[in-house]
Order: structure tokens, then C-alpha cells, then sequence
């Protein structure tokens, strides 16, 4: 497992890396839209590997080059993980002018993406979710919130919602599209925007106008997830912003100062706040979730950001780990399947200063020491 | 394993800032590859690059980026891209207009890397049009290969003052022992 040090370099890079042409390339065919580009599989002429190309859309002038994409190359060059889609390098179209011309973006080739698979009957999704988890580990020791995860099941509306998880066909799982990603420090001093994640999987703290957030954002989008895996559909499908928290109120309960110090504070709080008291209903709603399941998503769907503090968000993350490596897991044993979580929840203290991840080959898994 | 003595205790787990002694080797190494070539401080000094010129330049960055309410962190980025890209690109002689772009260009990367708002780049200034603006950052960011992760001061800072407060704890400790 690459632990790499927050901010180390990629070391790999050749001396031509940034120079090259489009042309090195032969385009095959459009296999996408992401964020903010086309995206096309190619072959790299000279080593008749495949690749895909990513153009970089730049219609808005008065932006100059989409932030989206220097923050994306930013947080690329810094990430390198087996679980995090890797930017092989950049290259320019030669067209008229030199820097008029198209910038690509070369990333390895990956197969599908989560939404296509997810329709297939017996999925597993064993490994898909652990390595979500280990690229998502990864991404927060280095410092980078993805904040845009995006769900894996059924009806995503349109196009350009699908999913930026990606897959190829030995079933390795990437984290793509780092277009809305952005570095942390964990001063929580930083003001961040709070109109990033789509709406489905965004947490309660950025839907009440919070500019101050941390690693637990993402934990919430891997909860709905979660729950959505296990319920087969999508647990907050909200329309707009109001709806959005209306649901989450619906079934986490409304939030007050008891549950979560402060939330009255949140800059739009009065404008959203709840008209009438709201209760608690996660554990009744899902009362057919096997119980461990339930107190993992209990955990991870807490309203409160600083409840799903540090600690707690590290156990989830062990326990997720632990959950999906039991058994051989088809949706259905998934629920049957996880008594063994119950030994690790004994095992909280212990986890405190260690984290489980699987293997390369998720064969296994190996206690990391922190 | 890999095992990391855990100072703080369970509460600072997550505490990434914490950054270890072979990652500040890292950018020390990183900060060489991130400079202006060799001899552009003899250019600027022979007169072979206008000085003038470049510190108007650096005053324009200067003032549009206080205007702007930035961090220190983009600056110190915006000058280093402009040094590095003078110490390699040929801008055209007698034609000033083309390094006023240039600092407009490099300011505006420098922000898109750093801040949290960022204005459109057309809107830093007056001068030009955003077209221009947006080819001029292209060219810098290809020319630069890429690489706009320079290390600043503000790289280095907090793992000294964690040094500086981390020693601070420990005398205290110790004059508590005695």
C-alpha cells in the first residue's frame, strides 16, 4: 500500500512530460463527457498503448484556462495511488496556433464506470467499495477533499451526472474527476465554497451555507452511498436545495442545538430550518438492515460534522473496510453476512492508532499502524 | 507497518498537516527544480533582460493583488512563474504591453492555484482582452512544463513552526521535571 507523505512529488515524471503533441495520439472514439470536456479513447502511436484523452473545455474566455482544471492537474500531480485515476501527462493540439489549439489531458484507460456495472444482476461489490475507501484514505492523508462522490446505483438522470468512479475490466476501482477537488489544511480556518458535491450526497453542514469543512464531508457521501447499496436506491433523491434537506430531516431528524451545537448559526439555518419538529427515523426506516450496518450508518449519517469527529470518522472507515472484506458478498448476503463486525467494534480502541486495508490484490488485509 | 510515533494523542489523527522530516527534504529537492534557469540573475544584472521592466511588472502583481485581498501564498507563486518563464521564453523586444500580460497571466494562474474566490482573469485588469489573456496563460503553463507547484516560504513554514512549538512543549516539561 502507497502511503505517500502528504505533498510528495511525482517522482516518475520523463523530461518531455507537458511537451508533447496530440498527435501522439490516434483517436478512437468518444467515450464521455466529464466535468467540463469531452473525453476520447486513444492509442499512443508509438507504444499502441490505450489511453483516454480528456479535452480541456474552454469556452469561457473570461476565465482564462477553468480553474477546474489547474485545481484537477494540481491535486493529480500530487496524487498517486493504484485507487486514484493516474494523469499521465498533458498534451497540446497543434492546430493553427500552438496555445489556441486543444489541451488533453492523457489518463490511464478504464473500462466502465460504477453505473453501467451496477445494473447487472449479482454485483459484487466487495472490492469496488474498499477501494473507494482506500482511495478516498489516500486522498485525506494528503490533504485533498474529492467533494463531488458521486452515487453507483440506479437512475442517474442525466449525462453528465454519471458516476466518477471508474472501473476496467480486472476490477480495479479509480477515483475520477478531480475537477471540484481541493486541498485542506486541518485548521479549519480556510473558507472553503460550499456549492461543491452533487446535491444527492451533499451533507447537511454545506446544504446550511457552512464554509468550514473537513474530511467529514466526504464520509457523508460515502454514508449515502452505503445506505444505498443496501437499499437499492438512492436514500436522499432531492430536486433542489430546500427538498434536499427536507429529506435528510426527514429521516436524520431536524437538527437543534442539542443534537448539533451551532447549527443555528450556520448562515442559512433561518431560511431552512425546519417548520415543524422533526424525529430521529434512520433506525426505523432501516430497520432491515442488518443491525451493524445500521450503527455504521448511524455513525456516519450524524448530522453534527464535529460528531463525526476524527476518531469516529477513522473507525467507520476501518469498519467499512472490515465490512465489505467478510464473506462473498451479493446484495443479499451483504445483510446476513457481517457478524464478524461485532468482534471489531470491540476492537474500537485498538483501531484508534491503526487502520485495516486490503492487499493489492484484496486477497487479505493488513493492519497499518499510524 | 509503517509506524509513526503519534505525539499528540488520538484527537490530532487526523491532524495531516503534520509534515515529516523526509517530506521537507522532498521540497527542498522540488524548490531547485522550480527556479529560473541558471544565469538569469547575471542577464537581469548585465542588462541582457530589462530590470526596469520586470520590476514593473512585479508592481503591477503587487498592487492588483493587495487590491484583491489575496494570500501571500499566490504571490510569492505569481513571481515565481514570471522569473521562471523570463529565464527561458524570448519575449518580444521594444513591445511592453507583452510583459504586462505576462504578469497578468502569471497573477491569474497563481490565483486559479491558491485562492478561493477567484475573479475572471479579464477582470484583474483593463488592458487587454480576455482571449489574450487566456493564450498568454497557456503559453506560461506550457512553457513552465506544468509544474506550478513551486515551493514558497509558506511550503516550509508550518513544519517550522511546528518544530519551534513542538520544542517548546518539551521545555516545558522539562523545567516542570526539575
Amino acid at each position: 500500500m502507497a502511503m505517500a507523505a502528504p505533498g510528495q512529488l511525482n517522482v516518475n515524471e520523463s523530461p518531455s512530460w507537458g511537451s508533447r503533441s496530440v498527435d501522439c495520439f490516434e483517436k478512437l472514439e468518444q467515450i464521455g463527457e466529464g466535468t467540463y470536456g469531452q473525453v476520447y479513447m486513444a492509442r499512443e502511436i508509438k507504444t499502441g498503448e490505450i489511453v483516454a484523452l480528456k479535452k480541456i473545455r474552454m469556452d469561457n474566455e473570461r476565465e482564462g484556462f477553468p480553474i477546474t482544471a489547474i485545481r484537477e492537474i494540481k491535486i493529480l500531480k500530487k496524487l498517486h495511488h493504484e485507487n486514484v485515476i493516474n494523469l499521465k501527462e498533458i498534451v497540446t493540439s497543434p492546430d493553427g496556433n500552438k496555445y489556441k489549439g486543444g489541451i488533453y489531458m492523457v489518463f490511464e484507460y478504464m473500462d466502465h464506470d460504477l453505473t453501467g456495472l451496477a445494473d447487472r444482476p449479482g454485483m459484487r461489490f466487495t472490492v469496488p467499495q474498499i477501494k473507494l475507501l482506500t482511495g478516498l484514505h489516500y486522498c485525506h492523508v494528503n490533504q485533498v477533499l474529492h467533494r463531488d462522490i458521486k452515487g453507483v446505483l440506479l437512475l442517474m438522470p442525466s449525462k453528465d451526472t454519471c458516476s466518477n468512479l471508474l472501473i476496467d475490466n480486472e476490477g480495479n476501482l479509480k477515483l475520477a474527476d478531480f475537477g471540484l477537488a481541493r486541498s485542506f489544511s486541518n485548521e479549519h480556518n480556510a473558507n472553503l465554497t460550499n456549492r461543491v458535491i452533487t446535491l444527492w450526497y451533499r451533507p447537511p453542514e454545506l446544504l446550511l451555507g457552512t464554509t468550514r469543512y473537513g474530511p467529514a464531508v466526504d464520509m457523508w457521501s460515502v454514508g449515502c452511498i452505503f445506505a444505498e447499496l443496501l437499499h437499492g436506491k438512492p436514500i436522499f433523491p432531492g430536486k433542489d436545495e430546500p427538498e434536499q434537506l427536507n429529506k435528510i430531516f426527514e429521516l436524520c431528524g431536524a437538527p437543534d442545538e442539542v443534537n448539533w451545537p451551532g447549527v443555528s448559526k450556520t448562515p442559512w439555518y433561518n431560511q431552512f430550518k425546519p417548520t415543524r419538529p422533526m424525529k430521529r427515523r434512520l433506525r426505523e426506516v432501516f430497520r432491515h438492515f442488518d443491525r451493524h450496518a445500521l450503527e455504521l450508518l448511524e455513525k456516519m449519517l450524524t448530522l453534527d460534522p464535529a460528531q463525526k469527529g476524527q476518531d469516529k470518522l477513522w473507525i467507520c472507515t476501518c469498519c467499512l473496510c472490515r465490512f465489505f472484506l467478510v464473506g462473498n458478498m451479493s446484495r443479499s448476503n451483504l445483510q446476513a453476512n457481517t457478524a464478524t463486525l461485532a468482534g471489531i467494534c470491540i476492537f474500537h480502541n485498538s483501531l484508534k492508532h491503526s487502520i485495516w486495508l486490503p492487499s493489492a490484490d484484496s486477497s487479505h488485509i493488513i493492519l497499518y499502524a499510524l | 507497518y509503517l509506524i509513526k510515533d503519534n505525539h499528540h494523542g488520538s484527537e490530532h489523527l487526523l491532524d495531516f498537516s503534520v509534515q515529516s522530516d523526509e517530506t521537507v527534504l522532498g521540497l527542498v529537492g522540488r524548490e531547485k527544480e522550480n527556479l529560473p534557469q541558471d544565469g538569469y540573475l547575471k542577464r537581469l544584472l548585465s542588462g541582457d533582460l530589462d530590470l526596469s521592466v520586470r520590476k514593473e511588472a512585479l508592481d503591477w502583481i503587487w498592487k492588483a493583488h493587495a487590491y484583491f485581498d489575496f494570500g501571500p501564498c499566490s504571490l510569492c507563486l505569481s513571481v515565481n512563474y514570471l522569473d521562471r518563464f523570463l529565464s527561458v521564453y524570448e519575449l518580444p523586444r521594444g513591445k511592453s504591453w507583452s510583459m504586462q500580460l505576462l504578469a497578468v497571466a502569471c497573477l491569474s494562474i497563481a490565483a486559479k492555484m491558491e485562492e478561493i474566490k477567484v475573479p475572471p482573469c479579464v477582470d484583474l485588469q483593463f488592458a487587454f482582452e480576455a482571449k489574450d489573456i487566456q493564450r498568454m496563460e497557456l503559453l506560461v503553463l506550457s512553457t513552465l512544463r506544468w509544474k506550478m507547484q513551486a515551493s514558497t516560504p509558506f511550503s516550509f513554514l508550518d513544519y517550522f513552526l511546528r518544530k519551534i512549538t513542538c520544542d517548546q512543549v518539551i521545555v516545558k516539561s522539562s523545567i516542570l521535571r526539575s
